[in-house]
């Protein structure tokens, strides 16, 4: 199918990495915080991209279904899959409460109103230490087991945090090309016009609000059992902003942008380790540098200069050499 | 029974009265239009129909139903589409993605059949994706499909916004200043498509500045000055009546 | 009773502070529809480079006044060289580039001046004055006189001065203020190095209070840019009102309910007044003409 050759090419590099190389730090560890990543930048990227509804608040959904499995697993002893189950209806229904009085905002507003909501979930994360734990967190997680399998080596998340990057990939993708995804283009580009073609403008900003929230929730869920540990560090305000980063560096809008972004986020500060009290520096640089050169995002760039380039090519084809 | 029925229709912003004590009826297969000077109140009177803007009091029937009250997307959902007078294109996608929106009430797949790209939605993707093809053929558009509707002429952005309307096949169809900002050309092009559009069987309701334009096509012309009705009546009683010709060029 | 005004006198100080970043948020905003996320970190740099220079031995006026310079200096030079290069980006592509100036100073901060923490002398002696049975200490007075001054100074700027009225104009129309002869671009400059020295000044208001750090700036950008929400997106004297407000509510907050949960209940305050008044305090609501 040529509308998912890229997806489809995509597919096959993450399967194959660590089959050539199954001891490399990159891919069995930096790969899983990538996965992650990935996940959540993509489920944000429907959001803020498609829907064009600004969140800084995407940590909390994050934190949330973290919260969930680990409490749920640890204090109440549920199995972890229905755990997650538990804590992602939880957030669906918190998510669905909330997108109706939020969502009746705009522009900054919003992003204050999703500011608030994931600063508020992280002070309990931190306050409410009897449940959470507190500052020091939770660990001792159970583990996840698929069909009596348990997941407990690098290796084996690998397999399991991939296919779940890839599903959301490809379920964002699927999403992109189809009525529900240009209903909520269509929300972004003008709320008037959608209206007026019929579209539910506040059930669609709602229903993508929940959607994305559940796709955060489930990558905490298996982020806690990944880590072993949750506490309110992930969760931060700060993260929230680098979720907002990765999907503006790729390219907003554009699923294969979210990817990219969260990947050079993800693996800038592992490289930039090397120049120790100069990193913070050097990646703020960075950051300014692309996004100063190519406003539109990296991988839409890229994606641009590939077309403009092939446009060219077909132009200069049907003349002749001159 | 006429299409679109309007009583008493008054809407007052703070102490002044944009529109008042308005009332007539639309009748269905005509080209109805709406004429008057500059703050009239006809493009004020466009958002009181599809309720962007509430009436202060008064209601408005179509096919007999009322939806003075009903939020803009349910009166969409009844067979009412629009255009508007300042260009409300979704410049973020391509021609035919626009379109293809236009279509989203001859569809329904939702967003977690999407998600999971079931059969249904393959073949309703394919069949939306025709019907905008055939309502750009009807503009005169098809050509420009693929294309970004950023980055587009202004004359092209105004049919895209007609095509978009009908896909969504409507009963009643209200263009707001559609010969706005179009040259010569453009506008005898315009004429062509509205009268094509009311072959089709779709009432227009129009709201213009072009006299030429609403006198050619046109069999109802309704004057409106400071928000009320001054005159009612074919083009040939409205060109002809004397108050309607003072409103125009001032008393005296 | 005597709590309620111990509360209130705090609130008001660290208000002041949140009113003064607000402010610089509000005229950037005012300027070019950016959020500038790295105000904060104007706050730090005047601060830290008073602190230094009164280590270097210059006097304490002497380096307060140059430490604002500086950091007005640091505000052009993020206009002329991250913000001008990219005028032709949407404005959340503009907002990613003040996080990575943010993090940019930050990360100069850190190395030029480490991660130890540091304060400043008070204005004056410090010793407590009694107000009924709550006491304030002099520098609290003197952060709010200098938030005062400081605002009135702008408001006159942009009410009654021409380059005021000038950055005023290129807020509400570019293209018309462009057509009419003003220097669009000059005029941005200028309000990034307005911004940057208010914010400089709040922050050496209020390091002899709290003590300043490489980091410190985030919280308080961040404090400051929801104080100019909550006063209404645009407007500087909203942005002002809800600096204020903000403070109150939390040490009122962090006194009466819980010190734990204080920003907690700041923000929900704040999201109960945008779901009654989505455009803030002040704030007009936009309308769509179509």
């Amino acid at each position: 199918m040529k509308r998912l050759s890229g997806f489809v090419l995509f597919s096959a590099i993450c399967l194959i990495l660590p089959l050539l190389f199954p001891d490399n730090y990159y891919v069995t560890v930096v790969g899983l915080t990538i996965f992650i990543n990935i996940i959540l930048a993509v489920s944000l990227n429907l959001l803020m991209g498609y829907a064009g509804q600004i969140s800084l608040g995407h940590a909390a959904f994050f934190g949330l279904g973290a919260y969930s499995s680990a409490i749920l697993t640890i204090k109440y002893g549920l199995n972890p899959w229905i755990a997650m189950l538990t804590g992602a209806a939880f957030v669906a229904g918190l998510s669905y409460v909330l997108s109706r009085p939020i969502l009746k905002l705009k522009g900054h507003y919003l992003a204050m109103a999703t500011l608030g909501l994931g600063i508020i979930v992280h002070i309990f994360f931190v306050q409410a230490d009897e449940l959470t734990g507190g500052p020091d967190g939770i660990s001792g997680l159970p583990s996840l087991s698929i069909m009596g399998m348990a997941i407990d080596s690098d290796l084996k998340w690998y397999w399991v945090l991939c296919s779940c990057m890839l599903l959301s990939v490809l379920f964002s993708l699927n999403i992109a090309d189809s009525r529900a995804g240009r209903a909520l283009s269509a929300v972004h580009g003008s709320e008037i016009a959608a209206q007026m073609m019929g579209i539910d403008t506040a059930m669609v900003k709602s229903h993508i609000f929940v959607f994305s929230a559940l796709m955060a929730s489930f990558a905490g869920s298996l982020f806690a059992h990944q880590q072993d540990f949750v506490s309110p560090e992930s969760f931060s305000f700060f993260f929230s902003i680098e979720l907002v980063t990765m999907v503006v560096l790729g390219g907003l809008g554009s699923t294969f942008g979210a990817v990219i972004g969260a990947f050079i986020l993800s693996i800038l500060p592992e490289v930039l380790i090397v120049f120790e009290d100069f990193e913070v520096l050097i990646f703020g640089a960075i950051l300014m540098v692309i996004m100063i050169f190519l406003p539109e995002g990296l991988f839409v760039a890229l994606k641009n200069k590939v077309a403009a380039f092939v446009a060219k090519r077909q132009e200069e084809g049907v003349d002749g050499p001159s | 029974m006429a299409l679109l029925e309007v009583k008493d229709l008054e809407k007052r912003f703070g102490g002044l009265k944009a529109i008042s004590g308005l009332s007539f009826s639309v009748e269905k297969g005509i080209i109805f239009s709406i004429i008057g000077p500059n703050g009239a109140g006809k493009t004020t009177l466009f958002n009181l129909l599809t309720n962007i803007y509430a009436p202060s009091s008064g209601a408005i029937f179509f096919k007999g139903k009322e939806i003075t009250k009903l939020p803009p997307f349910k009166i969409a959902r009844l067979g009412i589409s629009r255009t508007f007078q300042n260009l409300q294109v979704f410049l973020n996608m391509s021609v035919i993605e626009n379109v293809m929106v236009g279509c989203h009430l001859r569809s329904k797949s939702g967003l977690l059949a999407s998600a999971l790209r079931l059969p249904s939605v393959i073949k309703e993707e394919k069949m939306v994706r025709q019907m905008a093809y055939e309502a750009l053929e009807f503009c005169g558009l098809p050509q420009y499909a693929s294309r970004p509707a950023g980055g587009l002429p202004y004359g092209i952005l105004k049919k895209l916004e007609v095509a978009r309307s009908l896909a969504s096949r409507p009963e009643l169809l209200l263009m707001d200043e559609p010969a706005a900002g179009l040259n010569d050309t453009e506008t005898a092009e315009l004429c062509q498509l509205i009268k094509r559009i009311c072959d089709s069987g779709v009432t227009v309701l129009l709201v213009e500045h072009n006299m030429s334009l609403v006198m050619e096509i046109s069999q109802k012309v309704l004057v409106l000055n400071y928000g009320k009705l001054l005159a009612e009546g074919s083009p040939e009683e409205i060109q002809k009546n004397p108050e309607v010709i003072a409103a125009y060029l001032g008393e005296g | 009773m005597d709590q309620l005004l111990q509360f209130l006198i705090s609130g008001l100080t660290v208000g002041s502070i949140y009113a003064l970043v607000a402010l610089g948020f509000s005229i950037i905003y005012n300027a070019s529809d950016v959020v500038n996320f790295a105000q904060g970190e104007f706050v730090m740099i005047g601060a830290m480079s008073a602190i230094f220079l009164i280590k270097a031995g210059v006097s304490y006026p002497v380096a307060a006044i140059l430490a604002i310079l500086i950091t007005a200096a640091v505000g052009l030079a993020l206009d002329k060289f991250a913000i001008e290069p990219a005028k032709n980006a949407t404005v959340v592509s503009t907002i990613i580039i003040t996080i990575g100036a943010s993090i940019f100073l930050r990360g100069a901060a850190l190395l030029i001046w480490g991660k130890e923490i540091y304060g400043l002398p008070p204005f004056t002696t410090n010793d407590p004055i009694k107000i009924g049975s709550a006491t304030i200490l002099p520098q609290n007075l003197w952060v709010m006189l200098g938030t005062g001054v400081t605002v009135f100074a702008v408001k006159y700027f942009f009410d009654h001065t021409k380059m005021g009225k000038a950055i005023l104009a290129c807020s509400f129309n570019k293209k018309a203020a462009y057509l009419v002869g003003i220097n669009v671009r000059r005029m941005l400059l200028v309000s990034y190095g307005l911004s940057a020295a208010l914010g400089a000044a709040a922050g050496l208001l209020v390091t002899p209070i709290t003590f300043m750090s490489y980091n410190a700036g985030v919280m308080l950008g961040l404090k400051g840019f929801c104080a100019a929400i909550l006063g209404g997106m645009g407007n500087s004297m909203g942005a002002v009102l809800g600096g204020i407000l903000l403070g109150i509510v939390e040490t009122v907050g962090a006194g009466f309910i819980s010190s734990g949960y204080k920003d907690a209940i700041a923000f929900f305050v704040i999201m109960l007044v945008l779901f009654f008044k989505p455009s803030g305090i002040l704030g007009k609501g936009e309308t769509e003409r179509v």
